[in-house]
């Protein structure tokens, strides 16, 4: 009887020996392509826009998880190790995960944060919000993010040789051209609403970035981390608002649960415009059509058509 | 904090948060260029005050308020009433476990019905729960694994099958984690109408099985092997009350969150616990505890922004059980301190008073007035200590004072004869009765004298045979005491 | 209501084994008892004394045998035993009074909902009264000396108003006073017809209170009148060294190395 609980109990720990030996493929041996790794959903767009499948791109969030309280599983951790470059917002988004991906830095992988390359001037930081930290939905803001891609795309081109550089700075400024155009067109959109109905109420703060570039006032019943809860205090003081500003619909987010904003609907007795891609974007290759225009909801240029498209539809 | 403020909003009045830059600036700023309108957290757009806070709590025109309030206290009978019966079976913790054993329960129920409908992941949780509390039994029954131990397996191990499974979803189905998430850190902010109806429901079910069974759970929760021996079924009742509880924890969970459900069902209990020991008053002080601190909870939380209900719940719970354990009247920390200040206070002016008594004898009671000083020679103290004494046994109407000198009140002096006598008799009972020598029975008389009730005194007394002297040949002195029918 | 059964035996028990993890307890347990005596059961520590009684009232399960009184099987028969248990394993400080301990023994008599009615309350007023508890009902349990306790736990097996009564040890621990007490109240059951069994471990009282007796060592040893059972062979084979073989291969199977052990004798 002890032989076999012995043998067993040895058999058990050979198989996590092996699994914890066992790493995914490394960069070399995968064909030879160099692997990046992104954790958001925007910035492994961001990533296979400028880079093509001259590279292997991981995104390590599926849409609709929430960055702010993502759980690192220990097959992530592998992908980290392994990967050439690791893309990542900063600025807390991804929590306590941003030290750890910096600590890569001193296993010689290169480590590159969306956040560090944005103007200082244009950053909400933890001084301007008077809280204990900055906000990170740079995204928000078309023209920021923009300028978020070239930098981006100069680190990937030193995983490829000299010969490849010039071509993926050409399909990067290509994206650039396209999300700068994805600026001028949001400007449009929102014109359509009268500046006093532009009142946009969500679940967390995750559109400051959006409010300021585009004259949206934003309110989030929630703080910037959606770690934090909404008391009751808060939603009633919403339902004050929206009531007093006669506002015509609030939002709810992908990825933060709806109860709150549908308690708020309810009291205050408006509609829910929709649900916004707040902190993701969405299912990928899921296609949405407004006003004969169609977009891949999994892109980031698609994630923000969708968000604007849904808020303007529900404001004007 | 700075806001730079939105064009064309109605200004507020009394905002807090006023700008650096004055509004003519802004209105300037606005003309020339893209306004920067600019968004917030709404916590802190809000500017009350704490008491316009709390005046609006009490209109109760709020739904939000309305709801969270009902929700909360309908969760705390719905506690008080349970956590009663596993706090007296020392069962306490299994609120924590069942917690904890719903979650597979919920990842299970969205896996089956894909979509986050309330009623199939009310049904995999309380499952889940029940099977983790026959799991308890199970391991308690087979092995010699004692009562904490098994719950704390059952806790862990489900808890961990539970966050593997949300892994899972949130791998396949992500969009949906985040209201399953929800499920285990409770808002009573966002409990909606069904949330509360579900509650009630649950409370209404929980207070009429519990009343119409109420001899069967307290034999079985005091004696569960005579139960079987009556013919009432230990087991039944064990898992109906499971069975109660697991649809207990679920709904709290909603509210107050899996760590604090636990907490929600013990410390009212416990508190009740303090005051009493008959279990109907316990439960009706436990239902009465639990719907204050949920009233109160709810009410504090209200009082500012980002505030989330369910610490508050606990934090009040927890205050109102230090309050009992320290003033509680019999068993209180403080009652007791009080009581036994009090007593010393009163054998140090008997002791006076006996004092008194032997300055009085030794001059053969000729001179009733004594000299402070002679008092304080007497009792081995210094003389302001000796007038404290003496101020005391005034207050105390024992004693009169004229100057220097005091003596004896009537009801003093009574009071004196009956210690001297309590301690002569006694030491005679002692050498008498239980063959303890003359020298050894003087210390113990000091300390029984004082405690020494009428009744025992009589029966001594003619036991005795109506005694005049004591072992050391002095005088007892004989008190007439009316007697009370 | 015990004059009817008079053919029957108050209780029979037939080849009754009962095994503690693998470890046999009662091994072939076989005797009948006849109605309206104070029955004695005798033995050394481990012999199985409160294991008999609790598989007779089927509070554990049996491995073999079967149990039956006044000829009919347990279950119909509940509400004619009472049960005084051992002290030990109560929680002393549950919220409870004597009155409500007593009152508990009403419990088999009460419909589905057990409210107890005035004569219910009546009944248990009396029941505290034989045993010179009255006084002490409105307390709670813990405020009791050991001897009280006991007495209060009589007290709710004789509210019961049963036919039979198993009484596990019901003298240990307790005062000569007590002791006097609980067995002028076994003997007036007696008298009134009642069967009762008592767990005894006192060899110099047993002739003393006892008409019949049941000896004891995981195997039976003897049972019948006492005067024809109480004998230094009997009690020798009870306790003394004469039953090791038995205890000896009961460890060997325990252990399941089967009967090799035995062998190796």
């Amino acid at each position: 009887m002890t032989n076999l609980f012995k043998s067993l109990l040895l058999s058990v720990a050979a198989c996590f020996v092996a699994t914890g030996c066992g790493s995914d493929s490394s960069g070399p041996e995968n064909g030879g392509k160099p692997r990046i790794v992104a954790t958001t959903t925007m910035l492994a767009d961001m990533a296979r826009q400028i880079v093509g499948d001259k590279a292997e791109v991981i995104g390590l969030m599926a849409p609709g998880v929430d960055p702010h309280t993502y759980e690192l599983p220990a097959r992530a951790i592998g992908q980290l190790n392994s990967a050439d470059l690791v893309i990542y917002n900063g600025m807390l988004l991804e929590g306590k995960m941003g030290e750890l991906i910096e600590s890569l830095k001193s296993k010689g992988i290169d480590v590159f944060a969306a956040a560090s390359v944005v103007p200082h001037e244009k950053l909400f930081t933890a001084e301007d919000l008077g809280d204990g930290h900055g906000d990170p939905h740079i995204w928000g803001d078309a023209e920021l993010w923009s300028g978020v891609i070239n930098p981006c795309s100069k680190r990937i081109a030193a995983l490829f040789p000299e010969t490849e550089h010039a071509e993926i700075g050409a399909q990067a400024e290509t994206y650039e051209g396209e999300v700068k155009a994805l600026h001028e067109w949001i400007k449009a959109r929102i014109a359509e609403v009268p500046r006093t109905e532009r009142l946009l109420v969500t679940s967390h703060d995750a559109f400051n970035y959006l409010g300021k570039a585009y004259a949206v006032e934003v309110v989030g019943v929630q703080g910037i981390s959606t770690a934090t809860d909404a008391g009751i205090a808060d939603i009633v003081a919403t339902v004050d608002l929206i009531k007093e500003r006669k506002a015509k619909a609030v939002f709810v987010e992908s990825s933060v649960s709806p109860a709150t904003i549908e308690r708020i609907a309810q009291d205050a007795g408006v509609k829910i415009g929709g649900e916004l891609f707040s902190d993701s974007c969405g299912p990928s290759g899921e296609m949405e059509m407004i006003s004969s225009q169609e977009y891949d909801l999994g892109t980031y240029i698609g994630m923000m058509k969708h968000n604007i498209n849904t808020v303007v539809e529900a404001l004007k | 904090m700075n806001l730079p403020y939105s064009i064309e909003t109605p200004k507020r009045t009394n905002r807090v948060g006023s700008s650096n830059i004055p509004c003519w600036f802004v209105g300037i700023l606005f003309l020339l260029a893209a306004p920067s309108a600019f968004a917030a957290r709404i916590g802190d757009l809000s500017d009350t005050t704490v008491l316009e806070q709390a005046a609006r709590f009490f209109m109760f025109q709020d739904p939000a308020v309305r709801m969270a309030l009902i929700g909360c206290i309908l969760l705390g009978i719905c506690c008080g009433l349970l956590g009663t019966f596993i706090v007296v079976r020392q069962f306490a913790l299994v609120g924590d476990t069942l917690a904890h054993a719903v979650l597979p329960g919920i990842a299970l129920g969205y896996l089956w019905s894909l979509e986050k409908a309330p009623l199939p992941l009310f049904i995999g949780a309380v499952a889940t729960g029940i099977v983790g509390a026959v799991i308890v039994s199970l391991i308690r029954q087979t092995t010699k694994t004692k009562r904490d131990s098994a719950l704390g397996i059952v806790l862990g191990g489900f808890y961990g099958v539970g966050i593997l499974l949300i892994s899972m979803i949130q791998e396949r189905y992500p969009r949906d984690v985040a209201g399953l998430k929800s499920f285990l850190f409770g808002s009573a902010a966002a409990l909606n109408e069904s949330d509360v109806w579900m509650i009630g429901i649950i409370t209404v079910v929980s207070v009429v099985i519990l009343v119409l069974f109420y001899g069967q759970f307290k034999v079985v929760s005091f004696d569960a092997i005579y139960a079987r021996s009556i013919g009432i079924s230990a087991q039944f009742f064990h898992y109906l009350l499971m069975l109660l509880l697991a649809w207990a924890v679920v709904a709290a969970l909603q509210a107050v969150g899996v760590v604090l459900v636990s907490a929600m069902l013990i410390i009212p209990a416990a508190t009740a616990y303090l005051l009493t020991d008959r279990l109907h008053w316990m439960l009706l002080l436990s239902t009465c505890f639990g719907i204050l601190v949920a009233a109160v909870g709810a009410f504090l939380s209200f009082l500012g922004p980002n505030l989330p209900t369910g610490p508050f719940i606990v934090l009040t719970a927890s205050a109102v059980f230090l309050l009992v354990f320290a003033f509680a009247p019999r068993h209180g920390l403080v009652s007791r301190w009080w009581r036994r200040l009090k007593q010393t206070r009163q054998i140090t002016r008997e002791n006076s008073l006996k004092a008194i008594y032997h300055l009085q004898e030794a001059e053969g009671f000729s001179e009733e007035w004594i000299t402070i000083e002679k008092l304080s020679e007497q009792r081995h103290r210094s003389a302001e200590e000796t007038q404290q004494e003496v101020t005391s046994l005034v207050k105390h109407g024992l004693v009169l004072r004229e100057g220097n000198r005091l003596q004896f009140s009537p009801t003093g002096k009574s009071r004196a004869a009956e210690i001297v006598r309590n301690h002569r008799l006694w030491e005679l009972y002692l050498t008498d009765r239980a063959n303890i020598a003359p020298d050894h029975v003087h210390d113990d008389a000091e300390k029984i004298e004082h405690i020494l009730g009428e009744e025992t005194i009589r029966r001594m007394e003619e036991s005795l045979n109506l005694p005049s002297v004591d072992p050391h040949g002095s005088q007892i002195p004989q008190v007439k005491k009316e007697v009370t029918s | 209501m015990a004059e009817s059964d008079s053919k029957d035996p108050a209780l029979e028990v037939h080849d009754l084994t009962v095994a503690y993890h693998k470890k046999p307890v009662l091994w072939g347990v076989d005797f009948e008892i006849p109605a309206g005596n104070l029955v004695g059961i005798v033995g050394p520590n481990g012999a199985g004394k409160s294991t008999l009684i609790k598989a007779a009232m089927g509070l554990l399960p049996l491995s073999n045998g079967w149990v039956e009184m006044f000829g009919e099987p347990l279950e119909e028969n509940r509400h004619r035993i009472g049960y005084v248990p051992q002290r030990e394993d109560i929680d002393w400080d549950f919220p409870v009074s004597v009155m409500d301990v007593v009152l508990m023994g009403r419990y088999g008599k009460l419909g589905l909902f057990k409210w107890p009615k005035k004569e219910d309350r009546l009944i248990a007023e009396e029941s505290l009264a034989k045993v010179k508890m009255l006084p002490f009902a409105n307390r709670q349990i813990s405020n009791l000396s050991g001897g009280q306790q006991q007495r209060v736990f009589l007290a709710r097996a004789l509210a019961q108003e049963s036919d039979m009564y198993f009484m596990d040890e019901p003298f240990a621990g307790v005062d000569a006073a007590t002791e006097g007490a609980i067995i002028e109240l076994l003997r007036d059951l007696k008298s009134k017809g009642k069967t009762v069994f008592v767990v005894h471990h006192d060899l110099s009282t047993v002739k003393e209170y006892f008409d019949w007796l049941i000896l004891l060592n995981t195997r039976l040893v003897a049972h019948g009148p006492t005067d024809e059972v109480f004998t230094p062979e009997m009690l020798g084979k009870t306790y003394g060294g004469q039953l090791t073989v038995m205890t000896e291969v009961a460890e060997a199977l325990a252990r399941d190395d089967g009967l090799d052990a035995t062998r190796r004798h």
